[in-house]
């Protein structure tokens, strides 16, 4: 019974001192660093246009699966690839912070932001063949046809690494293909 | 010690309600020192559970029965492993597993997180606290497993039904997937008190959700095996309001992961998808309040107790609470896309959710109409099994045909001719194999000829999913058959995790229908060297023997099972007499016939002085898919589960570089 109530006495001391551990590691900290951090507004901002941005990019990585496996025709495909293209540069174009005064874009890490789906065989298809579906003129800002012309296959895309911040920023933000194709692929 | 195990349930509850009020605070006031303080808190309380758990399974493995939980469910004649496992064979010892499972997950959730989605995991502490605190609360104040006593020479012993390897199992299973729902409960509850509309805690909890779901599965699986069996009746489901209890959370399950697929790709059902979190959890806790207050009358309901109440208030309170507070959200959760077309892959999961969550509902007023009865009109009116066998066909057989339909539609809008080019080959094979079941003469059952005709259209339908998209990449890469389908699966793994476990959906549906709709009964009184005939066998019942062993009086009836002149096997029906436990259980015999692809099940059903036996013998064809589909549904859950490491990396480019904080996938 006492060896019972010693252990249960230690124990519930254990607790506390565990619990009260971030006050005695900091007892002394001021209010402004003991505050949680959290997004603000800019950030919520950003967080859902990438969740939009990535849902046009992975409807595009399905849809490319379901005409590579004939459930969509090739007009179906070019009317849908091209909607689902604008939508993610719709997303990508409000991702750019644009600069004042240079009435053009600054380029952020985006391909490593959009490169996960493009890869080779993301959707478990490789590097599809060369199509002649017909497709819509990309529109402002760019975004690559989903079929490139095709590279000498069956020659792997290489990976897009995540492209640092370039000193030159590109024109317009670049979205990577949905299924690259050859080496030309962005 | 119950001394030990009495403190540790207090210090659990200190912890946990100090987790609530503590990280509500912190959260509310943005204070990170407060709010770190209340996740040790609830890390803390694993601790304590753990200790008063110990404490209880030491009480059991020295047989104190100074410990009245223990004399009231083992005796020293109890085999070691069914005395380890009465920890979850009464109430205390279910209530204080439920706390244990709980605060591990919590634990686990915090440290996962810990660096991860930090501004929702400051509210995800006090809502993980809430639910822990109420079970620490009942554990102390109103069901302790650590009451004292003077202690008996023996204990009662184990309920002899839970006497089976499967029980050892099948509650653990059962409860790891209802607590595991506790865990994406608690982050959409924190999205929703954080005001975030966005997918992170969908992300943080995806693999807590699967892994509560294939929990489920399984334990359901292995209860429906442990039933087929130890219970001896020759069933494995009986529509049991505590079955029910277990369906209905996995359900409403199955509903969310398919939903939450649709919002995850086009941003929509984002308040639906709370309504299944809220709905799943709070079937998880009805489903313990079921299992665990009486108020049912059912085998599983061991006892009568005092916790009904306070289960029922904390039921009302969450439901209501969380509903409140999702009706205080909506402006948030304003989806900005919309279904295109009632033809696509999106509509279909839309169909699908419908079904899920109609079955779902209808068996809770199955189960619930008693109690709603008895309470109002004071006699229980018993909803029995074609209630629940009715509703099945009507919603079951149309979700069947959505799974063989689903795959093969596109996402967004199909065409109908493209749908039609599809579907021809796979209702070709539904259309071949239904009329070859009814010239074989499977017509006797309607239903169970649907099923089958569904099933063949589904596993047509899943085939040449693999087959298309394996010959895609085969054409353009040039890979093997084998090398082509690895590494479709492998690089699509929730998409053919689910059309695994889709398989063993119709592997189920094949072996329940065959069972049930094809099932030979057959019922004879037979003295000894008599005989019966049932779906070609003819049973000659030789003679009766005694035998006593460990804890219990076994009695065997010996039958010679025979097929024309060939003896098939020997079996053995009877039933056990328990000294301890003073009960008596049916053992019925089984023998599979894996070339013919059934169950002879044999069961003594009565043992008369004079040596006469009445038998019941039920043939039942394919009930063996039923437990096959099992390992088939574990290994597609396994491969939906299995870490992504090309998606993980997505998600850390999707959360770091837009600015937010970054989530765990």
């Amino acid at each position: 019974m006492l060896l019972a109530l010693l252990l249960a006495g230690a124990f519930a001391v254990a607790c506390v001192l565990f619990v009260a551990r971030p006050f005695l590691r900091d007892p002394l900290l001021s209010p402004d660093r003991d505050r949680l951090a959290e997004p603000g507004p800019l950030d919520r901002r950003a967080l859902e246009l990438a969740e939009e941005r990535d849902h046009a990019l992975a409807a595009l990585k399905e849809l490319e699966l379901d005409h590579r496996t004939g459930k969509v025709s090739d007009e179906d495909y070019a009317g849908l690839a091209g909607q689902l293209r604008r939508e993610a540069a719709e997303a990508l174009g409000a991702l750019e912070p644009r600069v004042p005064g240079r009435g053009r874009q600054v380029s952020v890490p985006l391909a490593g932001m959009v490169e996960l789906p493009d890869q080779p065989g993301a959707t478990g298809m490789p590097a599809p063949e060369p199509s002649p579906a017909p497709h819509e003129p990309p529109q402002q800002p760019q975004i690559p046809e989903p079929y490139p012309p095709p590279a000498t296959p069956p020659a792997p895309a290489p990976v897009p690494e995540p492209t640092p911040v370039p000193h030159e920023p590109p024109q317009q933000p670049q979205v990577p293909e949905p299924m690259p194709g050859g080496p030309q692929a962005v | 010690m119950p001394e030990l195990g009495r403190a540790a349930l207090i210090v659990c509850l200190g912890l946990s309600a100090y987790a609530v009020v503590a990280g509500g605070l912190a959260a509310h006031h943005r204070r990170r020192r407060l709010a770190v303080s209340a996740q040790n808190a609830l890390v803390a309380s694993f601790a304590a559970a753990a200790v008063a758990a110990g404490v209880l399974v030491a009480g059991l493995v020295r047989h104190d029965f100074s410990l009245a939980y223990v004399a009231d469910h083992t005796s020293r004649k109890l085999p070691t492993a069914y005395t380890i496992s009465a920890f979850w064979g009464g109430q205390e010892g279910s209530l204080l597993l439920w706390l244990l499972v709980l605060t591990g997950f919590s634990a686990a959730a915090v440290f996962l997180n810990r660096r991860a989605t930090r501004d929702l995991l400051a509210w995800v502490v006090p809502v993980l606290g809430t639910v822990g605190a109420f079970f620490a609360f009942l554990l102390v104040a109103v069901s302790s497993p650590f009451v004292t006593q003077v202690a008996p020479a023996d204990g009662a012993g184990l309920n002899p039904s839970l006497q089976n390897p499967y029980m050892v199992a099948h509650p653990p299973l059962l409860y790891l997937g209802f607590v595991g729902l506790t865990v994406p409960f608690a982050f959409a509850m924190a999205a929703l008190l954080a005001r975030r509309a966005d997918e992170r805690w969908i992300v943080a909890t995806r693999r807590w959700t699967l892994a509560a779901w294939g929990f489920l599965g399984i334990g359901q699986l292995l209860g429906a095996h442990w039933a087929y069996v130890e219970v001896g009746w020759g069933g494995y489901f009986a529509w049991d309001p505590v079955e029910n209890a277990a369906l209905m959370p996995w359900l409403a399950a199955t509903a969310f992961l398919h939903s939450v697929m649709i919002q995850e790709r086009k941003g929509m059902l984002k308040v639906w998808n709370m309504l299944l979190v809220i709905l799943a959890f709070c079937l998880s806790l009805f489903g313990t309040f079921l299992t665990r207050s009486g108020v049912v009358n059912s085998i599983h309901s061991f006892t009568q107790s005092a916790i009904g109440p306070w289960f029922l208030g904390f039921i009302c309170a969450i439901t209501a609470g969380s509903l409140a507070l999702l009706f205080l959200r909506l402006p948030l959760l304003r989806s900005k896309t919309r279904l295109e077309s009632l033809v696509s892959r999106e509509a279909t999961f839309l169909y699908n959710n419908l079904l899920l969550v109609a079955l779902c509902l209808t068996i809770l007023w199955g189960v619930t109409y008693p109690i709603l009865s008895e309470a109002v009109r004071g006699e229980a009116v018993t909803v029995g099994r074609p209630y629940y066998d009715f509703f099945l066909r009507v919603f079951g057989l149309p979700l069947l045909l959505l799974m063989g339909i689903g795959p093969l539609v596109a996402w967004r809008r199909a065409s109908l001719r493209g749908l039609r080019r599809m579907l021809a080959l796979p209702v070709a094979v539904a259309l071949v194999v239904g009329a070859a079941l009814l010239v074989l003469g499977s017509g006797s059952s309607r239903p169970g000829l649907v099923a089958y005709t569904f099933s063949a259209f589904v596993l047509a339908s899943i085939g040449l999913e693999f087959l298309r998209g394996a010959r895609a990449r085969r054409d353009t890469a040039g890979e093997s058959w084998p090398a082509a389908l690895a590494a479709l699966v492998n690089r699509n793994r929730r998409r053919y995790g689910g059309y695994v476990v889709h398989a063993s959906v119709v592997l189920l549906a094949i072996g329940v229908a065959g069972s049930s709709a094809y099932q030979t009964i057959r019922e004879a009184k037979l003295r000894p060297g008599e005989s019966m005939q049932a779906a070609g066998y003819t049973l000659t019942y030789r003679s009766l023997s005694t035998r006593p062993v460990e804890n219990r009086q076994e009695v065997r009836a010996l039958v010679d099972l025979r097929r024309g002149d060939r003896l098939v096997a020997r079996v053995e029906p009877g039933k056990n007499r328990y000294f301890a436990e003073d009960q008596v259980s049916n053992e019925m015999a089984i023998h599979t016939s894996w070339l013919r692809a059934e169950d002879v099940n044999v069961i003594a059903d009565q043992v008369n002085p004079d040596g006469s036996v009445y038998f019941k013998v039920l043939v039942k064809p394919l009930v063996n898919l039923i437990w096959a589909a099992g390992f088939v549904f574990l290994g597609g859950a396994l491969i939906a589960f299995w870490p992504d490491a090309r998606e993980e990396r997505r998600l850390v480019a999707r959360y770091s570089r837009a600015g937010a904080l970054p989530a765990e996938a």
